[in-house]
């Protein structure tokens, strides 16, 4: 089996062999060299221009680094063995599908990754907007099918199914049973994917607020056994001598939030790049027409909004984004909620256009979960949350939901005053 | 902005109402989340919901009922043999947050279930999620798929919980 290596801005060399080199190749993965990780936060940072196809191969190579750290110590192996039932054979099927998994977590993101979300089609059968993961598992299930199942390279050595890779990313627990427990490397509150944007954005961007210490994250990484009166379940955690680096970690996320992805000019740009979507076409193909699907990236996109010229598409090329005219604190009272309701009242009365923006939407692009704990695992095992532990940590998870309202730039002054005149 | 307080009065109604009818009980965060995602099942509500070896989760409860403890609507304590203990605020009272339907939904929720425990719940939860997202509908099927989450439980004991809780039929 030949070996292939990639040289990557954040790693530096991560390789992968000759079947991950032939899923790589597959034009379905390619496109995701043509979406953009960040959309247009270039248009505030001018350095992020980097794609989902680095991001991939980058929570691909960190997810196996987990796996691991996890599986090399005795006691989590015992761990497994007892709960999963493993042996060594199924340790090597499994890494690499932790692997696969990682690798084709985002395969099924539209164009401009999360900003074209809203123009995802309606699942009629759930009365719900579908996510880019349906598309992500209708993509393995469908074109990735074959060059997934057939190497000679799987075929002999570890059988791995496109519908197990999908149901690793899906959490299908009925086609992986327990096997679906390294669901939480490629989605939980310690997953490759959220572990490796912190640094990959924040090396892009030019930002230090994303950097935390990888290399003892991954040696600290343990199991543990949840009290019976919570659930009794295995959870993945820090060992206790390590809490301060899950603490670091809980500081990046909220660095790179406040300064980054909830930047005010940087939210400007998304909605006004949603609108311009949805001016260009009404939504994108449903997961079972996956192959229409695929045609849309960045790229093509572009050339559509570029085509249909719309107001806000135009605003976009003269850089001339939506102003913000007041925002709550970090952690608003009632009374700052309801001066927000006011503001929204007047500008109504007014006839003025204006957005509210508020947190919820972005904190679920960027994982960003204010109740999700890390867990700290004592040496017997012992579980308890990182917020025991740490002041900080337990004063940062008290849910930041700051509040803003934008207007269009020619009415910031007209919309100022009747705000003054409000609070007079 | 008013809606993001709805969540949170959602969790102190839901504390509130079990720890009423069940004072000895100790609600953690696995009975929230496991209510929760039935909540959501009967109220059409909108929690992302996930699945993992350890049943169905969502990150924004989680959320809410941290936003419900810095609201003074709950007090969470950690008891490091047993896990969490939530119980709700004497001083504090947001249900004019959310709507009778909500209300009665989380009454029934609390009548029918609120006496499992957080494990029974959290098998009870999964095999609900089974059957609603991965098209298991089949009884065997279902216990199956729970026991191969939880090999330490008998076969017996865990179709007697999915039976007691109607996910699968009584003759099964």
């Amino acid at each position: 089996m030949k070996i292939y290596e990639i040289r990557d801005p954040v790693y530096g060399f991560i390789s992968f062999n000759e079947w991950e080199r032939e899923i790589i190749n597959h034009p379905a993965f390619q496109r995701s060299r043509r979406i953009r990780q960040l959309a247009f936060t270039d248009l505030i940072y001018p350095g992020a221009t980097h794609t989902r196809f680095e991001h991939s191969i980058g929570v691909m190579h960190l997810a196996t680094k987990m796996f691991d750290a996890i599986v090399q110590k005795d006691k989590n192996k015992r761990i497994l063995k007892d709960y999963i039932g493993y042996n060594e054979a199924g340790f090597a099927k499994d890494r690499q599908l932790v692997r696969l998994g990682g690798l084709l977590h985002d395969v099924g993101h539209a164009p401009f990754s999360h900003a074209s979300e809203e123009i995802l089609p309606l699942n009629a059968e759930k009365e719900k907007p579908y996510k880019h993961e349906d598309y992500t598992v209708a993509i393995i299930r469908g074109p990735l099918k074959e060059v997934i199942e057939d190497h000679k390279f799987n075929r002999t050595n570890y059988n791995i199914s496109a519908e197990e890779v999908a149901a690793l990313i899906e959490g299908n627990v009925s086609i992986l049973g327990p096997r679906s427990f390294w669901k939480i490397l490629i989605s939980s509150q310690l997953d490759a994917d959220r572990s490796d944007y912190l640094l990959r954005d924040s090396l892009h961007i030019g930002v230090k607020y994303g950097l935390y210490d990888i290399d003892r994250l991954l040696v600290t990484l343990t199991l543990g056994v949840q009290p019976k009166e919570e659930s009794e379940e295995v959870v993945l955690g820090i060992s206790e001598g390590g809490w301060h680096v899950a603490e670091s970690l809980i500081i990046a996320r909220y660095q790179m939030f406040t300064q980054v992805y909830y930047h005010k000019t940087r939210r400007a740009y998304d909605y006004m790049l949603k609108e311009a979507l949805k001016e260009t076409i009404k939504c994108y193909p449903q997961p079972t027409e996956i192959g229409e699907f695929l045609k849309y990236d960045d790229y093509s996109m572009w050339n559509l909004m570029k085509e249909k010229n719309s107001e806000w598409f135009q605003r976009i090329l003269k850089r001339d984004h939506i102003r913000m005219i007041a925002e709550t604190k970090e952690k608003p009272l009632r009374e700052e909620i309801g001066y927000i309701e006011q503001i929204k009242g007047r500008l109504e009365e007014k006839a003025i256009w204006f957005w509210e923006d508020t947190p919820e939407e972005v904190k679920s692009w960027y994982k960003i979960k204010e109740g999700e704990e890390i867990e700290i695992i004592e040496d017997n095992g012992k579980v308890s949350p990182l917020s025991i532990y740490s002041t900080i940590v337990n004063s940062l998870q008290r849910q930041f939901a700051k509040s803003r309202i934008y207007v269009k730039h020619e009415e910031k002054k007209k919309a100022k005053k009747i705000i003054n005149m409000n609070r007079g | 902005m008013k809606e993001m307080l709805k969540g949170p009065a959602i969790i102190y109604y839901l504390v509130k109402q079990l720890k009423e009818k069940y004072p000895d009980k100790q609600v953690g965060k696995t009975v929230i989340q496991k209510l929760m995602y039935l909540f959501e099942s009967k109220s059409n509500g909108d929690f992302e919901f996930t699945m993992y070896h350890y049943g169905p989760y969502s990150s924004k409860v989680g959320e809410y009922v941290n936003i419900a403890e810095v609201l003074g609507l709950i007090k969470t304590e950690w008891k490091p043999e047993k896990g969490y203990s939530i119980k709700p605020s004497d001083s504090a009272d947001f249900s004019d947050e959310i709507t009778s339907d909500e209300k009665k939904i989380i009454d029934e929720l609390v009548n029918k279930y609120g006496a499992f425990s957080a494990v029974e719940l959290s098998i009870i939860a999964t095999a609900f999620y089974v059957k609603n997202n991965f098209e298991v509908n089949d009884a065997h099927q279902i216990v199956k798929t729970v026991l191969s989450l939880k090999p330490n439980n008998r076969k017996e004991w865990v179709e007697n919980i999915l039976r007691n809780a109607g996910v699968i039929d009584a003759s099964n």
